[in-house]
């Protein structure tokens, strides 16, 4: 989210170098659980120490920086699935356990000093919202992850498209759309005198999980929509 | 930090042109985004997903498919085109482009280009634009707020239905709020009517 000059990456470049030019990138390492001082190890090295498939940890990072893959890029053959799914259920966590919350906290915390009025509008906007992403967040695992599964254990036969790609995209546009109305409404219209320091944590922390956010629903259209479909493809074919 | 994000849709079969082009547009300051398509269907079905603000494209990959492109063009009417030629083409087809460069100049040129395409860019005009809302426009979004319909809002105020959606699509545009909470808590903030605890619409 800070950075204007992005590097496209490749699997013999220096992790650490990475992460200097592009910090969010940090948010990737934590959700493959890589925690351990980076020393000059490169991506490729990094993904063997950590037994994460090193296509996908170069396609992730990637769209980090900006690069977005073409469906033509994505195979089952090259990219693994669980890794895919690792990576979107690693984020939930952090939507659901850090991010929101945090969020919150700062709008409660608001709510304390500030004419109540506006506040407690933000207040039921916010949670309304939340009570929305958490939905969609259930959907994936309870419909999209077990499926994923059945698929890759070969037992999806006759069971196509248990999920709609267009009702996923929707969701996504809706939770995005929301998102951005919070932060103009943060940024442009409610005037919270002497809490510009409340204030700007808020828009900072709305800041980095619309960027996470806006990533993690390109992983899963550009990069699992794709390889669910080649998968299923293959399942209906022998 | 960065101006505005630029979303750039690459039409160009060659992978050496396309990798040399972002390559060259990275080094600028803008916060350029690139998406790399094979074909126009595929571009027309992306748009969808992710409003381009300019789209480059190589003139052969729109040879005899003029119609189609010209269709496109309306169904996108904010993005601005701009042709990367490296052989002869037809001043017709040239035409339909709000700009062209050629590979063979100095990439300053090609960067003006750009510049010039995000002047014209929706980001880059909104700050202009006068930003307060009109008698009619704060109107609407009253009776929006009180949950009425269109239609509704059409009868009660004797225009019609199309009007209503303009004012519409000017109160989304600028406030930049686009769910009826959001337009509530706005017209609250503002004072535009009263805050009823517990009565969410």
């Amino acid at each position: 989210m800070y950075q204007t000059h992005r590097t496209y990456i490749k699997p013999d470049m220096c992790m650490a170098d990475l992460v200097i030019e592009n910090p969010s990138l940090l948010l990737l390492l934590e959700r493959f659980g890589m925690e351990t001082a980076l020393n000059d190890t490169d991506v490729a090295q990094l993904c063997e120490q950590y037994e994460v498939n090193t296509p996908v940890f170069l396609l992730l990072c990637n769209l980090y920086n900006g690069f977005f893959p073409q469906r033509k890029d994505i195979n089952p053959e090259q990219h693994r699935l669980t890794d895919i799914i690792k990576y979107i259920k690693n984020s939930h966590r952090f939507y659901t356990f850090e991010k929101y919350p945090q969020i919150r906290d700062y709008i409660a915390q608001l709510y304390e000093r500030q004419c109540p009025e506006d506040i407690q509008q933000l207040e039921i906007f916010f949670g309304d919202y939340f009570e929305e992403v958490q939905e969609h967040l259930r959907y994936e695992e309870e419909v999209v992850f077990p499926y994923c599964s059945y698929l890759l254990e070969g037992k999806a036969k006759g069971e196509i498209n248990a999920f709609s790609s267009a009702e996923y995209r929707d969701h996504h546009t809706d939770i995005e759309t929301k998102l951005a109305d919070l932060k103009n409404l943060m940024l442009k219209h409610l005037s919270l005198d002497g809490d510009f320091i409340l204030k700007r944590k808020i828009l900072y922390a709305l800041m980095e999980l619309e960027n996470d956010l806006y990533i993690h629903s390109q992983v899963e259209e550009l990069v699992l929509l794709p390889l669910l479909e080649h998968l299923e493809f293959k399942d209906r074919n022998g | 930090m960065d101006k505005c994000r630029v979303n750039i849709a690459i039409l160009e079969p060659s992978t050496v042109l396309y990798e040399g082009l972002s390559t060259i547009l990275l080094k600028t300051h803008h916060h350029y985004y690139f998406f790399r398509f094979a074909d126009l269907e595929e571009l027309a079905v992306m748009y969808k997903l992710t409003p381009f603000d300019i789209v480059v494209a190589n003139p052969c990959m729109l040879q005899n498919k003029q119609k189609a492109f010209v269709r496109l063009k309306k169904k996108m009417p904010q993005v601005y085109w701009i042709a990367l030629v490296y052989s002869f083409y037809d001043d017709e087809l040239l035409s339909l482009f709000d700009n062209k460069f050629s590979i063979t100049e100095d990439p300053k040129v090609m960067l003006n280009c750009f510049e010039r395409a995000c002047d014209s860019c929706k980001c880059n005009e909104k700050p202009g634009k006068k930003k307060l809302l009109s008698e009619r426009e704060t109107e609407v979004l009253i009776a929006l707020t009180k949950g009425l319909a269109n239609k509704e809002i059409a009868e009660m105020m004797n225009i019609s239905i199309h009007t209503v959606m303009t004012h519409r699509k000017n109160i989304v545009e600028k406030t930049g709020l686009h769910s009826l909470p959001a337009l509530t808590m706005y017209a609250i903030s503002k004072k535009l009517i009263a805050f009823e605890p517990g009565g969410e619409p």
